[in-house]
């Protein structure tokens, strides 16, 4: 996947400037920045949500079907249970689908599936919304705070996930607050600010220059005369 | 037929049904008070016929349009809808999803109105009965019934947000009766207006007789839906959702 040059304006605010960045196959990007910066925004983009005002986004060899996203405006009807959701789900995009109480028990909501949506607390509502996106397979993962309201548990369990979907070769953009999570995760990271890139930097440069992303993250973004020098990667 | 059940099984909510027999209450009370003879007393004849299709027009023109706006808007406040377009479900494919709801809601419809007519015939005594009128106004239930519900989802995928489509959709109504009441007596090219067009042929006011007869109705009507649909189409395929 590549992106060349993408901006995006909303009537007179400018949203993202000038972004360009690659990701390989198999790779993880942490998308960081702080609230309004552009990462839901940017991601919305990249799964053709969102048309950019300038430059383009390059799929090489991924389908739209092949892309996987979870945002957190979005959710699932409220007034069906969440296995009926998740059956019309699949349905629609798939044009059917397979036995799914298997998937509900391995994301621990065998108990709930019949409950309305609507019923569901935050962390069971993300967990159909993990279950949704893990449900078939794909190749690219567009992932807006994908941890959010997720217990210890299942935060461990998505973790394993995502690391073994990467080992397949799927690659994923994932945007989180969670610092420490994304750490442990990511291959690189994209900082960004009001709409632009302020730092790009691998995994191995993050070790070698901060002590942990937190600390890299107030450097970059909290001190701008420190940005030029995180800008190369 | 799958992509309709789908859809259906979306649709189908409680609120939908209470708006939907609300409308049609409102409307056969209306009739009842305005042709006395409406299932008062027992007698099936020209009025009655004219008096359902008044309360089916109602059914068509209101009820299931400001459901289908619900429904789709719901879809896009909640963001469902993103949640299939952004997981793969092409924008052509969402629409189409939604023009399959329209179209079983008009089949529906339609056997509704045979279901309506059949058992008012059953049960009460039949002075007048016209199986072309029956049969006419079968098809007509599903042609308007499928022009409305059309119109419903373009205005709804065109506004996604319920104040701005329901604001389309019954200001133009609206504006269309206002100016039929005004001037419908003075101008002529007043009662081809698409919405009063249809309404007037399917409550019996305005009866085409002839094959030529159904060609104007037709090429009113058939553009004016084309074109929503079309801009619908258009423009949702490029809006920022």
């Amino acid at each position: 996947m590549e992106i060349r040059n993408v901006s995006k304006r909303f009537g007179n605010k400018q949203v993202l400037k000038e972004i360009s960045f690659s990701l390989d196959e198999g790779k993880i990007l942490g998308l960081l920045g702080p609230n309004g910066a552009g990462k839901t925004t940017l991601l919305k983009i990249i799964c053709g949500l969102v048309k950019p005002s300038a430059g383009e986004v390059i799929l090489e060899r991924v389908a739209r079907t092949e892309i996987a996203t979870i945002f957190e405006d979005q959710r699932f009807l409220g007034h069906l249970s969440g296995i009926k959701n998740m059956k019309l789900f699949m349905s629609s995009i798939y044009g059917g689908h397979s036995s799914l109480v298997e998937k509900f028990q391995e994301f621990g909501l065998n108990e709930s599936q019949n409950v309305k949506f609507k019923f569901y607390s935050s962390g069971m509502k993300k967990r159909v919304d993990l279950m949704s996106a893990f449900v078939n397979g794909k190749r690219l993962y567009l992932l807006d705070e994908p941890t959010n309201a997720l217990d210890i548990e299942s935060m461990n369990a998505f973790n394993n996930q995502v690391i073994s979907l990467k080992n397949e070769g799927k690659s994923f953009v994932i945007a989180s607050h969670h610092a420490l999570e994304m750490e442990r995760l990511c291959d690189s990271f994209l900082l960004i600010d009001r709409g632009a890139i302020v730092g790009k930097m691998t995994r191995e440069e993050l070790l070698h220059n901060f002590i942990s992303l937190e600390s890299a993250y107030g450097s970059v973004i909290h001190k701008p005369q420190n940005r030029k020098n995180y800008l190369h990667s | 037929m799958r992509i309709a059940s789908l859809e259906l099984t979306k649709y189908v909510r409680v609120y939908v049904i209470i708006i939907i027999c609300y409308v049609l209450l409102l409307t056969i009370l209306a009739s009842r008070i305005e042709a006395r003879n409406f299932m008062n007393y027992g007698t099936f004849d020209l009025d009655t016929f004219k008096a359902v299709n008044h309360s089916f027009a109602a059914l068509f023109t209101s009820a299931i349009p400001f459901t289908i706006i619900l429904n789709i808007c719901n879809e896009f406040s909640n963001g469902y809808a993103l949640k299939l377009i952004s997981n793969g479900l092409a924008r052509t494919s969402y629409c189409s999803f939604k023009f399959a709801l329209a179209g079983a809601l008009s089949i529906i419809c339609m056997v509704l109105y045979a279901f309506v007519i059949l058992a008012l015939v059953s049960i009460e005594r039949v002075t007048y009965f016209d199986w072309t009128i029956f049969i006419s106004s079968l098809i007509q239930v599903l042609i308007f019934s499928m022009f409305f519900s059309s119109i419903a989802v373009s205005v709804a995928l065109l506004g996604r947000s319920w104040q701005s489509a329901l604001l389309f959709y019954y200001g133009y109504i609206i504006i269309e009766g206002i100016i039929v009441l005004r001037f419908g007596e003075t101008v002529s090219w007043v009662k081809y207006l698409p919405v009063n067009l249809a309404t007037s042929i399917f409550e019996l006011k305005a009866t085409p007789e002839k094959f030529s007869d159904y060609l104007l109705p037709a090429g009113v009507i058939i553009p004016f839906c084309l074109v929503i649909v079309w801009c619908a189409y258009h423009f949702f395929k490029k809006a920022d959702l």
